[in-house]
This record gives C-alpha cells, structure tokens and sequence, in this order.
C-alpha cells in the first residue's frame, strides 16, 4: 500500500502560500515565547490581569510542548492541606541548588495551580470511585496518591492525557492571541543594546515564511529546555525521546545573545533517550516512576525483592509506598531537592545475585501479579495518560494482544549492575551516551530573580527554561510569571523596537533560503546538526579541560562560518530545522564556555559560591555570587516574606 | 528569494511511524494541523490522505492518531523497540505486533476519561 504518497521520493510544491518578503508586525502588553504547560498558565495569569497577551509555539498550541503529549502525576504539592511538611523547610533542608528561590516560587505554587488546573476542567479526582478503599486513594479528597500512600505529596492524574488542551482553551477563554508555527528567533532590545531592556522579538511563520515582529511591554520565556546538543537524533529512536524535539534551546540562545545572565551551564547535561539502543519510555518492564512500585520477576519466575532507603528488605506491596524510618515523605527523585526521601526500589546488590546465578535474565515487570488497583493504577491512570504513552504504549500493547491481567512485561537486557540506575532501564545497551550526560543533574539555565525576571527588564522565564522542571512546576511558575510580567507591562511604556537590529535578524533569518540553488549550498541541516554534536561529544564530554574546551569553541565558530553558510533551506519547515542549528551553535558555545569558567573557577579557589555567565559584546563574562544571595541584602530575611512581596499587587488587585 | 518552495518527502525508512488508511481517510488534515513537527503535510490533492513528509522527524506523541476523527491512523513501533510480554499462567511469550500475538484485545480503562 502507497501509505506515505512518497515511495519515489517525488518534490510536491510546499502545501501552503509562501510570503517570504512579507512583514507581520504584532502588539502585546505581554509576549509568551513557548506556549507550553507553562507558556499557557503564564498567558492565562496574564490574560486575567487585563493584559493584551500574545503566545508564540512552534507547535500547534493545543498539544505542544513536552506535557502536550500527556502526564501522569503531580509532584510536590507541599501547600495541600494535610502536608507533611511546609515549602520552608523542604527549601531550607534541601539541596543548594543555587537558585532556591525560583524553586521556593515553584514548590509553593503547585497545589494552587492544581486547583486551578481542576476549574479549568481537568479530572484530577476520582469521582467514579473506581479506586474506592484501595490504598493510593485519599478518601478525604478522592485524589491519588503517587509515590507516597501514607502523605500526600504526589498525586496521580486521571485526566492528565487532556492536560494541554484544557490549558489551551483556558488561554483562549482568558483572551490570549496565538501565533502557531511561528518560530522566535531573536529578541529585540531597547536601542537594539545588549543587556538593555526587552521590547519584543522577531520570528517567522514556519508555513507560510513571513517575518513577524513582537513589539511587547514584556517577554515570557517559556521554551522548554536546550536539547539534543550531543546527539544526532538518529532516525530509529522510535518513542524513545522523552523531551519534544521543539526543544532544542531558543530560549536559552536568544536570552544569552541579548545579554541575559545563565547559571549552572557547566553541568553540561544532555538529555535522554534520543539514541538508537533506547526503549520506549516507560514502555519496558521496570520498577520506577510510572511503573512504581511494580514487582520484577526473573525469568524463572522469582520475585526480585525490595528494600526501602535505609536498605531493610519490604516484605509486602504495600510497604514499598509507605515511608521508611526516618523520611518525612517519599518524593520523586527528579523534582524534589530534599536529601534522603527517595523511593524503594530493588535489592541493592542485584546486579551481583544475577552474576552468582540466583536470578536469571531477563527480568518481567509482572502487573499480572500485582494488587488489582495497582495494576490498574500503572496500566490505566499512569500508562494512560503519561506522555507520549496513550496511543503508542497503551492502545498500541493492548491492540497487540498484551493483557495486563494474564501479562508481564519484559525488561530489556543489561548489564547487571545497570538495573540499580534509574533510567538505565529506558537508555539500553550499550550505554554509549553516559559520559555526555549527568544523570538527573540538570543542564543549566537562564537565571532569574525573585520575581523570576533576568537580568534584562521586562524579560521573565518560566518552566524548564528557567530550570523548572517536571509538569507542576512548569504549571506554578508559568502562572508566578505571568503575573509578574503583566505588573510589569502595567508600569512601562510600549518601547522602541530598533530597526537596525531588526534588519540584521531579517538578513540572518533568511540566509539560507536565499543561498539555496547555490552550486555551494549541498549542506543539509542534518548534516550541520550531526557535525554539532560530534564537537559536543570530542570537546565536552566526561574529561574537560579547558584546551579541550577552547577548541571545542574554535571548532564550532570554524563550522558556523563554512559548511553553516552552506546549508540550505528549500521551504519553511527546513529553514526552521537550520535556524536550530543556528541555535545549537550558540548553545553549545554557552555549555563550553561555562565548563571554562567553572575550571578557572576552581584553578583560583573561588567555589564558594555560583557562577553565572553572560555574553558582552564578543566576550564571555563569568559572575560570581555569594551563597544564599537570594536572601542578601534587600531580600532578607525569608523565603515568606520575599514570596509574600511579590504577590502583594495580585492580592490587591492592582 | 524565491516564495516558490518544495517538499522532497523522505523516504518510508527505516522508521514508517505512522500510516493512514486511505480507505478511512477524507482529508479533513486534523492530523496535519495537531502536528507538532510537520511530519504530517497536507496532501495538494483536497481530500486526500496528508502526505507523511517527515517521518524521522517524528516524536511518537501520536497526538496525530488521537485527532483523527474516523480512526485511519496508525503508529508503528520501530522494529528494535517492540519488546515482548509472557502470559504468566502459560508461559508463552509474545511479541509486540508480532504475526502470532495473541487476539486483539482491549484492556478496559479506568473509567472517568
């Protein structure tokens, strides 16, 4: 069957007008740049607050975004009524993760947002009462506990597949202006100066080419994270890639070029997946996230027992939800910063019992042999609706044949030891991309302060993009941010857009297509992609130094100025795909340049605080800061009152 | 700079991703217009099945298989990622989309969505 229309590879004219000499201009009070879980709640606050807003997504804005393809549960809500323990303390004991306050912001939002979430009409209960008297249910709400069945921390949602466009139409509804498939390219400043403040932006429509230009009282930044620097997305990755493609670091590239300040960039971390030997997410037998806490079983059909974080051996189902001695709460490893409330998990030296032959492999993720409201829980309410699992995992098995009633469900083989590693499950053998990623440790971000703004005024972040991670904080800090930048754009003037600036991004917006037809434009953006990462890969994997480092610098600029002044572009949709690479260079650049920083950081003995970087002119500036800067000066004494401040406007109104 | 533009689809390898059935198909293109990559083209012909451009491109969100309103769209594993289940009681082991998988069956959800 000619499913595809393509079999001889035959050019089609592109579907749609073309208007590449056509300029659009757009007004806002407020410009959302990524209209994800974040960009929506940062539209919808905004909206609300009487400001003219616009959202700009690459996608379309009913499903875009990572949470666009669904999510499974809820973490950290700290402020929910029977909380085990306040923001404060969670913040004050946790992890100096050199921004706490934009997590405080985070953390103390999530119950809210929730809230908000279920007006907009999302299920997060269960109203049906299908989970009555089953454990993960907390009778007093009817929602469903995750993680943690003796607190509520985390909770399971059984709409979470309609996450998106429930948030999209509550955008809508608010009143926000959307432009879809309309890729941000740059952003325009006062004067057209780095490190001014922020008056719009420039992109173009990635159906028809035209040109658009944002003039806004203030920008959102709402992008997602900056991935896929280090590995060429090959072309078998199948379901694999846990981040949408979409997200391959704009935000992060145009703050940096407009001067804003990012911390935490040396960390250096890709992301997962993405590579041929991965699995689909959460489509193997395992024991972790959306699968806990399912039994393993060998291949002869032995239980793999559990033990809890103080390494005592659970002899039930049921304990492997409840606390172990000591932890005020089981969290999820990924978005909590507090030491020591990690979840049970398998005996911690399998690995070596599969060596001395007590278990055999394979191992079988047996739902079959679970209690029947968590079979139903893992299969149903978080196979479900957990992103990228609805169709490709759940109707996809099932119209396969598989019954989680009478199945298990393989693991993949690995290396022994590998099952103690979370993720390690999904990433296959072998684990060749190890040495370029951290494991959980972040990539590093735009920095913000209190009221999550950079350091270029009018300028704000929210979601992965400021480091936030994980749908409810992408959620609590869109809705934090909106907020902010509509108080903002009440107290500022429409500022000039410059026209010098615009005319350069004009001219390297357009480059490629102009160039193409060219006897030396034969580069295709997947080849000046995959040449990217293999500097990534040589120059800043595992073993940095900083000679290393420099010519992983000199090594890209040397690309940027040959073959990428050769790539082509033959419609919109290739223009964008070269755009990013256009973005991956600057990326890469800023993970490069923050690695040096961080060694001559250490070289001169000054690690006692963090380090920011941010471009001026030509130059990388590194920006040292004292520890627990966030509560200096005119921000002392507490996270409360900051917090408390910076909401004084919303509360009155105003 | 010319407005003319054209798409030179990439070839159905070696990951299909997703198919339509011609036959249920009207070309109403809701599976184009959800895309979030533009893997998914309309098809020049009004009517038809939307051309499947950018294959390897794909995420696997399958939001195009949810948008379809007459069911004609299908996402297909790569071969290297269908892994296999086993009947416990049995011990028979399947494959997933395997010719010899046991009938088709629907898991019934919980209810509420």
């Amino acid at each position: 069957m000619n499913f595809q229309n393509n079999n001889g590879n035959e050019a089609i004219e592109w579907p749609y007008p073309v208007h590449y000499d056509r300029t659009i201009h757009v007004y806002a009070d407020v410009l959302v740049i990524g209209g994800g879980l974040a960009g929506c709640c940062a539209a919808i606050a905004a909206s609300r607050r009487g400001k003219k807003v616009v959202i700009c997504d690459k996608a379309p804005i009913k499903k875009s975004g990572c949470g666009g393809a669904g999510m499974d549960h809820w973490n950290t809500v700290l402020e929910s009524p029977t909380s085990p323990m306040s923001v404060e303390e969670n913040i004050e004991c946790g992890r100096d993760t050199g921004m706490c306050h934009r997590d405080y912001i985070a953390e103390k939002g999530t119950w809210d947002a929730l809230m908000e979430l279920e007006k907009l009409g999302l299920n997060i209960r269960d109203d049906l009462d299908e989970f009555k008297d089953a454990a993960t249910r907390d009778e007093a709400t009817g929602l469903l506990k995750a993680y943690d069945y003796r607190e509520m921390v985390a909770v399971k949602l059984h709409g979470g597949n309609y996450i998106k466009p429930i948030l999209w139409k509550g955008a809508k509804d608010a009143g926000a202006e959307m432009y879809e498939r309309v890729m941000v390219t740059s952003l325009l400043t006062e004067g057209g100066r780095q490190g001014a403040r922020v008056v719009g932006a420039a992109g173009f429509s990635m159906t028809g080419g035209e040109f658009y230009v944002f003039h806004s009282k203030s920008v959102i930044i709402s992008a997602g994270y900056a991935c896929s620097m280090w590995i060429y997305n090959m072309e078998i990755t199948g379901n694999s890639y846990r981040w949408d493609p979409n997200e391959i670091g704009e935000g992060l590239a145009m703050a940096w070029t407009a001067g804003a300040e990012v911390y935490g960039m040396h960390k250096a971390g890709s992301t997962k997946g993405n590579n041929p030997f991965a699995w689909p997410r959460f489509g193997i037998g395992n024991p972790s996230n959306t699968w806990f806490p399912c039994s393993i079983v060998d291949n002869r059909g032995k239980e793999i027992p559990w033990e809890d974080v103080n390494g005592n051996i659970l002899t039930s189902v049921e304990a492997r939800n409840i606390p172990a001695e000591g932890q005020p709460y089981i969290g999820s490893s990924k978005s909590d910063n507090l030491q020591g409330i990690g979840q049970a998990n398998l005996i911690h030296d399998l690995g070596e019992r599969i060596r001395n032959g007590e278990y055999e492999l394979p191992l079988w993720a047996d739902l079959a042999g679970m209690p029947e409201a968590e079979r139903r829980s893992i299969w149903g309410v978080m196979i479900g609706n957990e992103g990228k699992s609805r169709f490709t995992l759940y109707d996809l098995y099932t119209r396969s044949g598989f019954d989680p009633e009478k199945d298990m469900l393989m693991a993949p083989v690995e290396l022994p030891e590998n099952y103690m590693k979370f993720g390690a499950w999904f990433h296959g053998e072998p684990d060749v991309v190890k040495p370029w990623r951290t494991e959980n440790g972040g990539q590093g971000e735009i920095a913000c302060d209190w009221k999550l703004m950079t350091n270029l005024p009018g300028l704000f972040v929210a979601g992965a993009s400021g480091g936030l991670e994980g749908c409810s904080f992408a959620c609590s800090t869109g809705f934090y941010a909106g907020n902010r930048a509509a108080e903002y754009a009440a107290d500022t003037d429409q500022g000039e857009i410059d026209e010098k600036q615009l005319i350069a991004e004009r001219e390297r917006v357009y480059a490629p297509v102009k160039r193409t037809g060219q006897k030396n434009a034969y580069v295709s953006w997947k080849e000046l992609w995959g040449g990217t990462t293999r500097v990534m890969q040589q120059c800043c994997g595992e073993y940095k130094t900083v000679p290393i480092l420099k010519h992983g610098l000199m090594w890209l600029e040397s690309i940027k100025n040959t073959e990428g002044q050769m790539t082509f572009a033959r419609n919109p949709h290739e223009l964008a795909r070269v755009l990013e690479c256009d973005t991956r260079f600057t990326v890469s650049s800023i993970f490069l340049h923050a690695c040096i920083s961080r060694i001559e950081a250490e070289e001169t003995g000054e690690t006692d605080g963090y380090i920011f970087n941010r471009l001026n002119g030509e130059n990388v500036e590194t920006v040292f800061k004292e520890k627990k800067y966030w509560l200096k000066g005119e921000n002392e004494p507490g996270y409360l009152d900051n917090y408390e401040k910076c909401l004084e406007r919303e509360r009155s109104g105003r | 700079m010319s407005d003319k533009c054209y798409v030179v689809p990439n070839p159905s390898g070696p990951t299909l991703a997703v198919s339509i059935d011609p036959d249920r198909c009207v070309g109403c293109n809701s599976c184009v217009n959800i895309c979030r990559i533009q893997t998914l083209l309309p098809n020049p012909v009004h009517g038809r099945p939307p051309i499947v451009a950018y294959p390897d491109e794909c995420w696997y969100c399958a939001c195009c298989v949810e948008a379809c309103p007459r069911g004609a769209l299908e996402m297909h594993l790569p071969i290297n990622q269908r892994i296999f289940f086993k009947r416990k009681e049995t011990g028979e082991v399947f494959r997933i989309g395997a010719a010899d998988s046991p009938s088709k069956s629907y898991f019934q959800p919980p209810v509420g969505w």
